[in-house]
């Protein structure tokens, strides 16, 4: 069998069946916001699975955060796929940066962009790239919520209308008359609010707002 | 002989892409995630930084995310929070699922599926590596069948981690995963079609962006 005949024939074993099973690269890329012991992270994954039936590639994902408010970036590299290197079919790169620390809230505009490549080492031949470039707006929700008398439950002020709002909270001690409670969102074609919430001191002047960019913290 | 047998191997190819998605030819390529901000007043205008051209064929989710077929979904959603077994990656996989309001006891359900999935599809995995190892790369056409064999087990198993996450989740979960998790993950994905050459031809490119991105590491 020849060189040629050889591929039609893969080709139409792995064409003819085709509308049964998967035989598509698929690629991911996404980022939302973690939230814990009062600090925060946007975190970003960018995933690649193909089929078994590729004529064998390996694929490298590349994923980049950037912080347009300050410059920082974080960039993560990995490889994986089935063409003979590794075991892994899946391929997935993560990268995170922080939003929220002890002292600043860190938000504002950011950029995930990752990149998708395939090669096949035996030809030295690349797939085409997917691309991924998602443009994100980071905020944080300010809730102010007011103490219930001789309880530690706090609820959620009148005409208090934020992206992420906190609508009760139990604190174990008495932390004042009026607290704020922080929740980082992350917004492309919606807003996804972070679960959980970070609690501040507050006061009659407290208002529920939107926090975007770079905040010194305690806010007021 | 070589150009007739291209000429036979193109029309396969496009008879087989058609039929397996009818649609694929009618979409158009959008290559360019639009910024999306809250207020067009404090919009920032950006878009790509790299023009990077979509293949032909792909799928955009955020634009089509109907052509997204679910068994991608749920692949992307298991391969994204399986194998986070620090507290800190835990921590990222329970915030990624946390976005959706789940139940705990869902949650758990979730991450313990993915988890599933991924260790018993390695096994599928390492079987599919042996093969290429094996035959590569000049695979005989039988290869192609043990592999598509394989490549149905994998969607097998899918189905049947699927399956039990959606019994094992309460009504309420199984709602949320499939009307608002598995929708996302849609939008978030892009599905392209296998080369429609082998090596060499239209739709590959010598290589050196990727020997350029491995020195870098």
């Amino acid at each position: 069998m020849n060189h040629a005949t050889r591929y039609v024939l893969i080709a139409l074993l792995y064409f003819s069946s085709s509308a049964l099973v998967l035989a598509q690269r698929m690629d991911y890329a996404d980022s939302w916001v973690v939230l814990s012991n009062g600090s925060a992270s946007l975190v970003g994954s960018a995933v690649t699975d193909e089929p078994y039936t590729s004529y064998g590639h390996e694929y490298y994902v590349t994923a980049t955060l950037t912080s347009e408010e300050d410059g920082r970036t974080a960039v993560s590299w990995a490889n994986g796929g089935s063409c003979g290197y590794s075991n892994i079919q899946c391929t997935r790169a993560d990268v995170s940066l922080p939003i929220l620390t002890n002292d600043e809230l860190l938000t504002g505009n950011f950029f995930l962009e990752s990149i998708h490549e395939g090669t096949c080492p035996y030809y030295a031949m690349n797939l085409s790239q997917a691309y991924f470039g998602i443009p994100l707006l980071v905020g944080a929700s300010v809730t102010v919520l007011k103490k219930a008398l001789s309880t530690n439950f706090y609820t959620k002020i009148p005409n208090c209308s934020v992206a992420c709002p906190v609508d009760q909270y139990i604190a174990g001690s008495n932390l004042g008359q009026f607290i704020q409670g922080l929740v980082p969102w992350v917004y492309f074609y919606g807003y996804q609010c972070a679960p959980g919430v970070g609690i501040y001191p507050g006061s009659s002047l407290s208002t529920c707002r939107e926090l975007v960019g770079v905040v010194n913290l305690p806010f007021p | 002989m070589m150009k007739t047998a291209i000429l036979f191997l193109s029309l396969t190819i496009i008879t087989g892409t058609l039929i397996s998605a009818p649609r694929l030819f009618s979409l158009p390529v959008n290559d360019e995630i639009r910024a999306a901000t809250p207020d067009d007043s404090t919009a920032v205008s950006r878009t790509k930084r790299t023009p990077v051209q979509d293949a032909p064929g792909t799928i955009v989710g955020l634009m089509n995310p109907e052509l997204i077929p679910d068994r991608a979904a749920h692949t992307m959603l298991f391969l994204v929070l399986a194998d986070r077994n620090t507290s800190e990656e835990r921590a990222k996989a329970r915030a990624y699922l946390g976005r959706f309001r789940l139940d705990e006891s869902d949650l758990v359900a979730i991450l313990a599926a993915a988890n599933d999935y991924r260790r018993r599809v390695g096994v599928l995995n390492d079987q599919a590596k042996a093969i290429k190892d094996k035959h590569w790369p000049k695979p005989a056409p039988k290869v192609f069948v043990a592999l598509r064999e394989l490549q149905t087990k994998k969607e097998t198993l899918l189905d049947e981690v699927t399956t039990s996450l959606h019994r094992n989740v309460s009504p309420a979960g199984l709602q949320t995963i499939q009307k608002q998790v598995i929708p996302y993950v849609k939008s978030r994905m892009k599905v392209t079609p296998e080369p429609r050459t082998l090596p060499g031809g239209e739709d590959w490119r010598p290589s050196g962006h990727i020997s350029k991105v491995m020195r870098g590491n």
